[in-house]
């Protein structure tokens, strides 16, 4: 059928020709007419097209077997319809769906071809755009979406948020539930800010709540980050971020990190980390479940930071999340279990990099301090009785005294590397710790646990004493904080001052704090000294600070300061100085710990004991030596001093003197055989001679009390001379021997 | 030049802002501690600015920034009040955004922070 008769189709280009593209060929395609829309279109002249062939427009895009296909049709007599790309005189081109149609004479052969276009350029560059941008989004790694104010996600979205999202599909969906189904609060923040900005006309207002929109957030398969932008149709884009290797690759290296950290620690400390892990060991052969409530907080919290101190990985958080426990329940046998499989764990990471001997006790001698003491005693008449240098075995016999001993300067030091790493992991910036005192001042290791435990006061320092770098900066200080210690020593103490310039204490914070913790009253408050106010800071569960964290603040810290200050005699003053820094001063006895208190208190007995068995009883002394052993015979008693220190005394008759001494002490004419007289003696004598040897010991000893002599078991007083700090003397005179032992009792031990 | 109101229940903080915006050449024609003292100060005063921050102890039924916020606009609608806030409190923060505040800081703060929300505000 033919629709368009010549006269018709002449008719409608006439009408239409500045509309639609149409030409006329002849049956070999050339050019009989063109409409003006097609002149525009090609951007040839009518003169230019008119007699050429069709092919001037041809596109060498467009492939050949679409033409072949094309003059198949129409030379056949059949209307052919298609896109084809064709070629502007420019070299351009331009995009038009074609119908070409056959022209017949009135005989029904076919005298040439009727084209009418359409031009779908825009129509196809609009496709070709989506095609790419679809491909682009399927092929690109981020997540890229876009919602509306329904939060209904729009149809086209990159294929990667299916994968971050763990999702099959999300057209329609409502981004809000996919993306924050696992948090409620953030979903309604979520919700929320979004609301908000697509309400607001005001582009500054809008980027403000897209500051406070979640930036990261996860599902169970993935951790992604999220960037918001707000479009010109007040959608919003959102572009998805998978940063889960990312992450997972940064905890891994942290860890490893920290487990460099913790071997760095440990071999710079080595002693006291084996020390600290072996009684450790010892703590959890305890039976846990059954000890004393507040001594397995305070045992647990030491452990804590001593552990700590060593940056131990796991035990330190073990530890931690049973102290939280431990608010609400009692201790139990899966804590027993979990403390010990966090413990092996790091024991795990300490012989993975140096080895099991490592840790073995086999690698060291132990030497113990009666050990020592031996052979300081052999020394000593070894030196008496040689001709050699006496200067040169003199030396040797001070460093061996101090073998027992540690410098207390040393000691100290240890806490550089976690005052470091603490301040690091706070972001507080602080100078190294300064330690100021003479590095010869030796103390015994009983000290050690004293000086560990100061962690506790460091870590507050940095914590809550140093301000962040910004705030000392607008009070003009060093944005670096300096925490000090510096220490010296007199006859009798060593004063320990530990200060930073830090902010100090807020007094009347703390006031309210010690009233909230039910430590005082406010009526009490009142009345208290700021010195007697201050010292709350020590109490058990006080805390200057709201949260709990691994560092510090459950206040049990500063406590166990105290405790171990107890235990060596100690006192502590704190000095505040609001704003500018806090001091603590340590006063703690000195002498009372060294070396040879035992043998100073026996110089004294044994001038006392030789001028009054001279003087008053008229036997002069041959010759007086020291001994390793207390010889005990029938005649003996014992007396204690108490006070800060404990003290027994010893003192040991033969019968011969006994007899001696009475007779003098005795009136004539008194029986002088009589037993029980003679079994009193031994503590007369002993209470004499003490009472007269009180004055003359040191100002700390005379205030200490004499009790009332005993006989105290003879194996009980062997225990005491074998596990204490003890010196004996013997006298020899011509009615026997005389001995003195003095024992400086550690009842706290 | 503005006189601004600093609101902040930590003395720390009143202090260092004040530095901050002193240091910035404006004036700090008055200082709070809570929401309750902001309204009273914000109507003697009437400052250019106020510096509000976002959680504060509740007095006389002023139960946080926000509330004083809100008392502030309703005495001038075209008040402009900066929240000072910390993480965790973006929530806060947009419903303060809501309620007619112009924007926030989030602490920590510092001189650079003043000085961008304020040249923004065109004091």
């Amino acid at each position: 059928m033919n629709y368009f008769k010549n006269f018709d189709l002449n008719f409608l280009l006439e009408l239409y020709g500045d509309n639609i593209i149409a030409s006329l060929t002849d049956t070999r395609g050339i050019i009989t007419y063109v409409s003006d829309a097609y002149v525009k279109i090609s951007g040839y002249n009518k003169k230019e097209l008119l007699g050429k062939s069709q092919n001037i427009v041809r596109h060498p895009d467009m492939p050949s077997s679409i033409f072949k296909e094309l003059w198949e049709t129409i030379s056949s007599g059949k209307t052919w319809k298609g896109e084809i790309k064709n070629l502007k005189k420019n070299k351009e081109f331009y995009w038009v769906i074609a119908t070409i149609i056959p022209q017949r004479d009135d005989e029904g052969s076919i005298i040439g071809y009727a084209s009418v276009r359409q031009d779908i350029t825009d129509k196809k560059e609009a496709i070709l755009l989506h095609n790419q941008i679809q491909n682009m989004l399927d092929n690109i790694e981020d997540g890229f979406l876009i919602f509306d104010k329904n939060f209904k996600v729009q149809e086209s979205y990159s294929k990667s948020c299916l994968k971050i999202l763990d999702q099959n599909s999300l057209c329609n969906q409502n981004i809000a539930d996919i993306l924050f189904y696992n948090d409620k609060e953030q979903k309604e923040t979520f919700i929320f800010g979004c609301e908000q900005l697509f309400k607001t006309e005001c582009s500054d207002t809008k980027d403000i709540y897209i500051s406070l929109l979640p930036e990261q957030h996860y599902n169970t398969k993935h951790k992604y980050t999220i960037h918001y932008k707000v479009l010109s149709d007040n959608s919003l884009l959102l572009l998805l971020k998978d940063v889960t290797v990312q992450l997972e690759l940064e905890l891994k290296m942290k860890q490893e990190q920290k487990i460099q950290r913790m071997c760095m620690a440990i071999a710079t400390h080595q002693e006291e980390s084996i020390e600290v892990i072996q009684s450790f060991i010892v703590f959890l052969k305890n039976n846990l479940e059954q000890l004393e409530a507040d001594k397995l907080k305070m045992g647990l919290h030491t452990f804590k930071g001593l552990f700590a101190q060593f940056e131990m990985l796991y035990t330190v958080d073990a530890i931690h999340l049973i102290e939280t426990d431990l608010q609400n329940k009692k201790f139990d046998s899966e804590d027993k279990k979990k403390l010990k499989s966090a413990f092996y764990q790091d024991v795990k990471i300490i012989t993975n990099a140096f080895g099991y001997l490592f840790l073995s006790p086999v690698k060291s001698v132990k030497v113990t301090i009666e050990q020592i003491n031996n052979i300081i005693y052999d020394m000593q008449s070894i030196i008496e009785k040689s001709d050699i240098d006496k200067n040169e075995l003199y030396e040797i016999l001070e460093s061996i005294k101090h073998m027992k001993n540690q410098s207390f300067f040393n000691m100290l030091t240890m806490h550089q590397v976690v005052i470091k790493n603490t301040a690091k992991k706070i972001n507080k910036e602080l100078y190294p710790l300064e330690i100021k005192g003479s590095k010869d001042l030796l103390v015994d290791k009983k000290f050690k646990n004293f000086v560990m435990s100061l962690v506790h006061i460091f870590r507050n320092s940095i914590v809550h004493g140093i301000e962040e770098p910004f705030i000392r900066n607008q009070f003009s200080k060093d944005t670096r904080g300096k925490i000090q210690c510096i220490f010296e020593s007199n006859n009798s103490n060593i004063i320990l001052k530990i200060s930073d310039d830090g902010q100090g204490i807020n007094i009347s914070e703390l006031i309210e704090k010690a009233i909230e913790s039910n430590i005082t009253t406010k009526e009490k408050a009142m009345k208290l000294s700021e010195q007697e106010i201050l010292q709350f800071i020590f109490s058990n569960e006080f805390s200057t600070i709201d949260y709990v964290d691994e560092l510090s603040g459950r206040g049990v810290g500063l406590a166990s300061v105290k405790y171990e200050l107890l235990k060596i005699k100690g006192t502590v003053e704190i000095q505040n100085n609001r704003f500018k820094g806090l001091s603590f001063l340590f006063t703690i006895p000195y002498k009372n710990e060294i070396i040879n208190n035992s043998e100073m208190l026996l110089k004294f007995v044994i001038s006392t004991t030789k001028s009054f068995l001279s003087n008053d009883i008229k036997i002069e002394t041959q010759s007086i030596l020291n001994s390793k052993k207390l010889h005990i015979t029938h005649h003996y008693s014992t007396i204690q001093l108490s006070g800060f220190s404990n003290v027994l005394f010893v003192l040991s008759l033969d019968e011969e003197l006994v007899d001696k001494v009475l007779e003098f002490f005795l009136p004539n004419g008194v029986e002088k055989n009589d037993e029980k007289l003679k079994n009193k003696l031994s503590g007369e004598i002993l209470n004499l001679i003490i009472g007269l040897s009180l004055n003359k010991f040191p100002n700390d000893f005379k205030q200490l009390t004499l009790g009332t002599p005993l006989v105290l078991d003879q194996f009980i007083i062997e225990t005491f001379i074998e596990q204490n700090q003890t010196s004996i003397a013997q006298f020899k005179t011509e009615y026997g021997n005389l001995e003195l032992a003095v024992i400086i009792l550690n009842t706290l031990d | 030049m503005a006189n601004i109101l600093i609101v902040d229940d930590a003395e720390i903080i009143r202090v260092s802002i004040k530095k901050h915006i002193e240091d910035l050449g404006h004036t700090v024609i008055a200082t709070a501690t809570n929401g309750h003292e902001a309204i009273l100060e914000y109507k003697i005063h009437t400052p250019d600015l106020v510096m509000m921050d976002i959680s504060m102890p509740e007095v006389d039924g002023i139960k946080n920034g926000i509330d004083a916020l809100c008392e502030i606009m309703k005495i001038n609608s075209d008040a402009k009040v900066i929240m000072v806030t910390s993480h965790g409190e973006q929530r806060l923060v947009m419903e303060a955004i809501s309620k007619g505040s112009k924007g926030y800081i989030l602490k920590p703060v510092s001189k650079e922070k003043f000085e961008n929300i304020i040249e923004k505000l065109d004091l």
